[in-house]
């Protein structure tokens, strides 16, 4: 397998060299998926803003200045196209739209987990993209700040409320699991 | 990655999307579609360094002790009105005192014409001769009070925006003076047009051509 640098990529794909800007975006296409996904609750969107991420991070990768800086980068990018996407999806857009997307052995807790991003999706974005940048990217809160623009400190506090807003939500959502009991 | 038990729920639910096979064709042909951003370029050392001169350059030139945007004019006219001399007052900004008219009439150089039969409280020439706004005293009863202000002689632009009367760019005078009445604190004021301030307006409007004219 061959392993490089993301540095020596970024450097390299601002040069113009195109198989380091592919394995960039190879790298960056499932995060920028999960993190939509989580952020979006909805696979063809989440799809779309994926597929934006990446062609914004193709084509503005000629003006980022430090190299070091490409992961809180490209993550800012990704949550962006993402809370967009989310914008510009239709309203009626739910999860139980999607068309047999899910990733095939889950139906045995999959009510478990459409509760889950059910109550996700009740939360404000400025605490639901901290707690999907913690939880399914394992960004610290720095790390976190850094891709939001924000001080840690803040980050902490919107995981804080966060966690127990979706504590809270999984409690009182209607339970699918419940439902089908 | 974090030990919080919400975690692997969260983690777990968002893996239920399976992660759809990457559309590089799709991606690439929408990359070779949009416009590549062009680095911004660093400023120069050589632009940086000339800035710096350039500060260092104007902090370096005396300034004079007053504020510069108040001219030559405006003291000339504050010590023609007042007496004394501000021109080394650092202030940001003095009002040409109220005067009596007969005093406003000696130190400013165009025609202030009064009204017949009305009683000017004062008179508030304004800086560079500007013009002049009379003060006149209509009725004046225990806590409550009616005033006009008159235009006198030639305004100034900004304090025609300001009270919406005074002369317009062709020499006339808007047919409109501010009356205002005071009760208690509350002043209230509003544009009137009356046949009294119309002919009043001529006879200033003659005065101020005449003088301009050069005539007595």
């Amino acid at each position: 397998m061959h392993v490089t640098d993301p540095q020596a990529d970024v450097r390299a794909a601002r040069a113009g060299d195109r198989a380091a800007l592919d394995r960039l975006l190879a790298a960056l296409w499932p995060r920028a998926f999960r993190l939509a996904a989580g952020i979006t609750q909805h696979a063809a969107t989440a799809e779309d803003a994926a597929q934006d991420a990446l062609v914004l991070v193709a084509t503005r990768l000629p003006a980022l200045r430090d190299p070091a800086a490409y992961p809180a980068w490209s993550t800012r990018i990704a949550v962006n196209a993402a809370a967009s996407a989310l914008r510009r999806r239709p309203a009626h857009a739910s999860l139980d739209d999607d068309d047999g997307r899910a990733a095939p052995g889950f139906e045995d807790d999959l009510a478990e987990r459409l509760d889950v991003l059910r109550a996700l999706g009740t939360l404000p974005l400025w605490l639901r993209v901290p707690l999907v940048l913690r939880y399914v990217d394992g960004l610290s809160s720095r790390e976190i700040g850094l891709a939001l623009g924000a001080p840690a400190a803040t980050i902490r506090f919107r995981l804080a409320l966060g966690r127990r807003r979706l504590a809270a939500a999984l409690g009182t959502v209607g339970r699918v699991s419940e439902e089908f009991a | 990655m974090t030990s919080d038990p919400l975690a692997g729920r969260v983690r777990a639910a968002v893996e239920t999307f399976a992660v759809p096979v990457l559309p590089a064709a799709l991606i690439a042909a929408r990359i070779a579609s949009e416009p590549t951003v062009t680095p911004h370029r660093r400023r120069p050392a050589i632009a940086i360094a000339g800035g710096v001169a350039l500060l260092a350059a104007a902090l370096a030139v005396a300034v004079p002790q007053h504020d510069k945007w108040l001219t030559p004019a405006y003291y000339a006219t504050l010590k023609r009105l007042t007496g004394q001399d501000f021109s080394h007052e650092r202030i940001l900004v003095i009002d040409p005192p109220r005067v009596l008219l007969a005093e406003a009439q000696r130190h400013t150089r165009f025609p202030i014409v009064a009204p017949r039969g009305k009683r000017i409280l004062d008179v508030h020439p304004y800086p560079n001769d500007a013009g002049a706004l009379l003060l006149i005293a209509v009725d004046v009863h225990a806590q409550a009070q009616l005033d006009e202000r008159w235009v006198g002689g030639k305004r100034s632009k900004m304090a025609k925006q300001l009270e919406g009367v005074g002369i317009r760019s062709d020499g006339s005078i808007r047919r409109f003076n501010t009356r205002r009445w005071r009760i208690g604190r509350i002043e209230f004021s509003m544009p009137m047009f009356t046949l009294e301030y119309h002919r009043y307006a001529e006879e200033v409007e003659r005065a101020t051509r005449e003088a301009a004219a050069g005539m007595p």
